[in-house]
This record gives C-alpha cells, structure tokens and sequence, in this order.
C-alpha cells in the first residue's frame, strides 16, 4: 500500500482536530497535541488511482508562546489549509499558510476547507466562489468532510 | 567517388578541411591544462562542491555515511575508553563483593572491568527496527520481533518522527549541532541513528550499552550503503521489492541479536555455575589446609610435652579448645603440661587427662596435713590478735576520756579569758574617766569616798553637798557599767562608821548609811535610764575597815561609803 502525509494548517481554533476526529480511523491521544505541538491520525482511503492510506499530521496553529517546528511541514504530499467561516482574520491569513507551506515543498498538493459552513445561511454559503480545490465544510454536521479527503488523496496519486 | 579506408588518408583530408579548427583545439586544449593547475577553477570547484552540498545534503550524507559513520564511531570509541578508564578508576574506589568479584574476573580474562560491568548490565534486547523517511516520517521498512511487536508501526514510525522533530528543534534553538538520539519513557527506550534521507529507530527494553550502539550503527551503515538511491526516491510505497529485502535483513539482524543474546544469558549461566565450582574448590581447599594446620600444631604440642615431661599424651582441637586425654603419672605433670601448652596458644584448655587415684589420695592427705598446720597457726595468731585488740581498744577510750577532758577545759579557759578580757576592758574604761579623781581605787575599781564627810557622828544622814559629789560619780561609773549590763552580777554600796561606840550599833549604823545612799542615788537620772537598779545591792560592815592615817584613825574619812563592782562568775 501507498502511505501519504498531509498536514492539515490553519490559525488557533479553526476546527482542524474536530475535522479530523470526524474522518479518520484512528489517532494518537490529543495530549500531543498540546505537548507537541502535533497528533498524527490515519484513514485508508480507496480513488480511482489506488488504495491509500494518509498519515495525517495535524499541526497545531502557532500562538504567541508556542512555536511550531516547520520541520512538521516537510515531506508532505499534501495539505489541508483550515479557515474559520465565522473569523475574517482566519482567512486572511490562509496566504502566509499557503506560501510558507509551499516553500518548505513546492511540489505538494493542497486544497482549502472553509470550515464552520454550519454557522452560515445559504445567502452567506453562495458568496463564497468555491472551485475544485476549495470546499465549504462542517465537522459538526459532516459537511464535505469526506469529498476534502478524498480529493487531496486523489490530486496526491496522480 | 573514391573511397576513403585508411587511417592516413583520413587524417590528411582532416587537416586539409579543419586545419584552423585543429589549431584552436590544441590551443584550447593548452589552456584547459593551464586551468587545472589554476587556484582560479579549484575556487570554483570547490564553491560547485559546497552548493551541491547545501542542496543535496541529504544524497551526500547517504553516500558518505558509510566511511564517515565509520570514522566518526573510531573517534567515538577513543573517547569511551577514555571514558571507561576513568569509571575503571572510580570503581577501582569502591569496595564491594561484586567489585571483589569482577576485579578477579578481569584480572583472569583480561578483560576490564568497566566492560564486564557494561556485559553484566547487557540485557538488553532490540523489540523492534524501524526505518524512517526523514522528511515525511514514513515508515520505510521495519522489523519486529514476534511476541513484542508494536501495534499500529505506521502511526508510531510518523509519531515518533515528530517527537524526534520537536524534540531536534529545541535543541537547535538552543544552539546546539547535536541530535536526540535515545528517547525514554517507562521501560521502553528508543535509540535514534541518524543518515541522510532515513534514521533508523531501535524499540529497546532499556538503554543500549556501547556495544549495542555500535552493533547498530555498523548495521545501519550497511543498509545505508546498499539502499541509498532507493531511501532517496521512497514516496510511500511499501510494496517495492527493496523495501521486502530490507525488512527480511532486519528481521534476520534482530534474530542475530536475539540469539546472541540468549547466548550471552547462557554464557552467564555457565560463568555463574562455574564460580560456584571456584568457590566450592576455594573453600574445601581452605578448610583442608585449616585442618592440616591443625593437626601440625597438635603434632608439635604433643612433642614439645613429651620432652620436657617425658609425658604421652593426646591433644585435640575442638570447638575453639585445646582438649588433653591421656595417662599421666602424677597430677603435678598436669600444672607443668598446663603451662606449657599456656606459652604456645590463647586457647582455653580442656582438661581430660587421667591420673592415678593413689597419687590422688596421697596429695589429698598431705594437703589436709598442709591445712591442720595451717589451723594451728592460724589459731595462735588470732588470739595474739585478740590481745592486741582489747589493748588497743583499752588506749582507745583513755584517749576518747582524755579528749573529752580537754575540750571542757577548753571551755573552762574560753570562759576564763573572755571573763579576763570583759573585767580588763571595763577597767581600762574606769582608769581612764577617773583618771585624777581622789575616790577612784584602781586596783579593785571601786570608789571609795573617804575625806568627803558624808556623815556626822552617829548619824545615818548624809550631807547634801557630800552626796551631791558622790551622785556625780556613781553617775559617771554607771555610763561605763551600763554597756556590761549582762556580765555585771552586782554593784555593792558598802556603808562605815567609826571605830567609836559599840560595833553591833555601828553595823546598823553603816547599814542605814547605806541604805540612805542608794536612796538617793536611786533618784539619779541617768541610773534610772541604764536600768542598773537591779543590781545596786547594800552592805553595812560597822567600823571593821577604818582608815588610819599616820598610826590614827581618821574617823571623819572613817564615816565613809564605797561601791564596788562584781562580775558574774560565769562570764
């Protein structure tokens, strides 16, 4: 089997670890996560190209007293950068996410989870332009959760 | 068209069409041999060499890993031995059974002691191998053993690089070029071994000793020189043919140590069945020798005896004693035999000898003959004793009686010299403040008022100027007398008369006399304040003492009174 890793990005709180309880199969305690700064999950996931299984590495968004080693970030196929729908700062911060990440591998792939779509009304759903690498998802009432996965799996085995 | 087929020809058509082309080339050839030697190309060989480094670090550790892994571990194990000789002289300070025991052990094998010390703590046993893409944390091929597996080993290879990520980054931000390489928790230690593009992880039941690091080292060494190119362009995929014959080295390198360890377990079995041979053989050969030496001595006890006593007997060591059996002569052989044996050991002597019982009975009589001769003596001693006791018992009282004699007498003289020192001290007063008076008598300190015509003839009345001058001196000897209240027994007014008459009218005449005076000096104040009343007695003596001036009375000085002084006898 293909193993992969993706690293699953964005700012403090935007619901990265809730969209990863709700995916995967199984995962370290979340007392890493705090202490580290990272908790590794994994899921099995079967595309049109083959059979994968993702290591999933969800790295905790900086805070003014703890730094994250961007050594989390290397060797990553793939990424999974989170916003807030709720938060503006959230998203206008994807960029630095985006850019920093792909310094560190210009050869990965990514998409963007708008995350929180729960909190929205349809009006405020259809102002968001989406395109194939950009979905509006919700952990809460499992929104997209799966089509994210798959897609990164997916854009990751070609 | 003519064919070309020789070497000359060819050469010669190339000279004639590429003549100038030639030319340069010698000339460019030229130069190039000039850039070799040049400091100018080795300048930018050298910057090529550092950028290729800098951007494929990883593919130049992978190669150079195996000679410089080498290297690195020769400088490592020169210092562990340093190391080690100096724990060897840290234990070398230590005293304990087990130091005793690896010291003999090193100085039998060779071997030193540091290093049996590590073997001793070496049970160590690798449960798992994992190899790792550094960047990405995935595992690339892994090993465990059966029972001891690890569960889920993708999610723990990923983990384990992660924690060894941060772990790396702290270290780096605190300025440090080194790496983690032995993480802990609980029982289970993980050793980290660091190459190029992969590290390898060994899962341990406890920390590694040098050998083992090294063991490990050299196995990953190897692995690194082999599969190189394959670490460098592993993206996941665990089905790839190298990643099977990676993990069917490993497993055979884990079962190698496996085995090497149960080896290792055996050996010590072996070692330890072998010590308790050693200690068996050590001290059946001590005990043995302690025996040997234990019959010598009783060997040489025996002889010496039989020489100087010509006695045979038997000498055995038991329970710490010397114990003596055997016929002897005579019971004294024993005492000389006693102390014989007394001048080789310490030991207490138990004595079994036999004697004869004749010899016995004989000493037994002569010793109570010995004794009823002492009696005898014994008895005349005590009764000279006896006398000498009452006798000295005699002196003793005399000489308590005698003591007891002196210290009344003591007491006596006590009293006699404070009496002496009261009437001297109360005289020497009386001399002074009647100095120049005509009444005062110093030699029996009275006052004797003659020639003063006190009284007339015949009569007991006074004279009022004569007693005046009598009153103010009993008042001066009463402010001497006063102070000596408690010793003073009594002060006597003596009255006289004239040899004229009959005396028996004279006495009762000299009392009245009296009398009247004390009357009157009753009435003085200052014998009124010195309480000496009391004292002042009376006495009519007639005309027994009259005073004669030139072979005739004076009778007028004869018609007197005098006071005198008495002490206490008891002073």
């Amino acid at each position: 089997m293909i193993r992969k890793k993706i690293v699953i990005l964005g700012d403090f709180s935007v619901g990265k670890t809730s969209l990863i309880r709700r995916y995967v199969d199984g995962s370290f305690d979340d007392k890493y996560l705090s202490t580290i700064g990272v908790k590794i999950s994994k899921k099995a996931v079967d595309t049109d190209s083959g059979s994968c299984e993702l290591i999933i590495w969800d790295i905790e968004g900086n805070t003014p007293t703890k730094s994250i080693p961007l050594t989390y970030y290397k060797g990553a196929s793939g990424a999974i950068f989170v916003v807030d729908v709720t938060r503006g700062e959230t998203i206008e911060g994807l960029d630095a996410h985006i850019s920093r990440f792909i310094q560190i591998n210009p050869d990965a792939h990514y998409i963007v989870a708008y995350n929180k779509a729960d909190m929205l009304d349809e009006t405020q759903k259809d102002a968001f332009e989406l395109d194939s690498s950009s979905f509006l998802t919700s952990a809460k009432i499992a929104q997209n959760v799966d089509s994210l996965f798959s897609r990164i799996t997916q854009d990751m085995m070609v | 068209m003519a064919k070309i087929d020789s070497n000359s020809d060819i050469d010669r058509l190339r000279s004639l069409l590429m003549g100038d082309e030639i030319e340069h080339l010698k000339e460019l050839d030229s130069r190039v041999d000039n850039i070799y030697d040049s400091d100018e190309l080795r300048a930018i060989v050298t910057k090529s060499i550092s950028k290729e480094i800098e951007n494929n670090r990883d593919k130049m550790i992978d190669a150079l890993y195996p000679i410089i892994g080498g290297m690195i571990s020769k400088y490592v194990t020169q210092a562990i031995k340093e190391m080690m000789q100096n724990i060897n002289q840290k234990i070398e300070q230590g005293l304990s059974f087990d130091r005793y025991k690896r010291t003999i052990k090193s100085k039998i094998t060779g071997v030193s002691e540091m290093e049996l010390l590590l073997q001793d703590s070496s049970n160590t046993i690798i449960l798992s191998l994992f190899i790792i893409k550094k960047e990405s944390g995935l595992l690339v091929a892994k090993s465990q053993l059966e029972d001891r597996g690890i569960g889920d080993p993708h999610m723990v290879a990923s983990m384990a690089s992660a924690i060894r990520d941060f772990i790396n980054d702290w270290i780096k931000s605190h300025k440090s070029q080194s790496e983690v390489q032995i993480l802990s928790y609980g029982d289970a230690t993980l050793y980290i071994e660091s190459a190029g593009s992969v590290y390898i992880i060994a899962f341990l039941n406890d920390e590694p000793d040098f050998k083992l690091r090294k063991s490990i080292n050299s196995f990953f060494a190897s692995i690194i020189k082999e599969y190189s190119p394959f670490f460098q362009t592993f993206d996941g995929d665990d089905e790839a043919k190298q990643v099977e014959q990676l993990s069917s080295k490993m497993y055979n390198y884990l079962n190698l140590q496996k085995s090497h360890n149960k080896e290792k377990s055996k050996d010590k079995k072996r070692n330890h069945t072998r010590y308790i041979l050693y200690i068996l053989l050590i001290v059946s050969t001590i005990y043995i020798a302690d025996r040997l030496n234990t019959k010598y001595f009783e060997y040489r006890l025996e002889s010496l005896i039989k020489d100087k006593t010509n006695q045979d007997i038997e000498i055995s060591s038991i329970d710490g004693s010397v114990v003596l059996s055997g016929d002897i002569e005579r019971l004294e052989r024993v005492y000389e035999i006693e102390s014989i044996i007394k001048t080789q050991t310490d030991k207490p002597i138990k004595n079994k000898l036999i004697v004869p019982i004749r010899n016995i009975l004989d000493i037994v009589e002569s010793k109570d003959t010995q004794i009823s001769l002492l009696n005898q003596k014994n008895h005349k001693s005590i009764t000279r004793l006896n006398k000498k006791l009452k006798y000295l018992n005699k002196q003793l009282n005399r000489s308590q009686h005698q003591i007891y004699k002196l210290q009344r007498n003591s007491v006596k003289y006590l009293e006699l010299f404070k009496r002496v020192d009261i009437k001297k001290s109360i005289a020497q007063k009386l001399d002074k403040i009647f100095e120049n008076s005509p009444f005062y008598i110093k030699d029996d300190n009275s006052l004797d008022f003659q020639d003063l015509n006190i009284f007339n003839v015949g009569e007991s009345k006074y004279n009022l100027d004569s007693i005046k001058i009598v009153g103010e001196n009993f008042e001066k000897y009463v402010t001497i007398l006063s102070d000596y209240r408690e010793y003073i027994d009594s002060i006597i007014i003596e009255g006289y008369t004239d040899s004229a008459g009959d005396e028996d009218k004279n006495l009762k005449l000299s009392q009245d006399r009296a009398f009247l005076v004390r009357e009157y000096l009753y009435q003085l104040p200052s014998v009124e304040d010195s309480f000496i009343s009391p004292f002042m007695e009376i006495d009519g003596l007639g005309s027994r003492y009259p005073i004669i001036k030139n072979g005739v009375e004076d009778k007028n000085a004869s018609r007197r009174i005098k006071i005198k002084l008495k002490l206490k006898d008891n002073i």
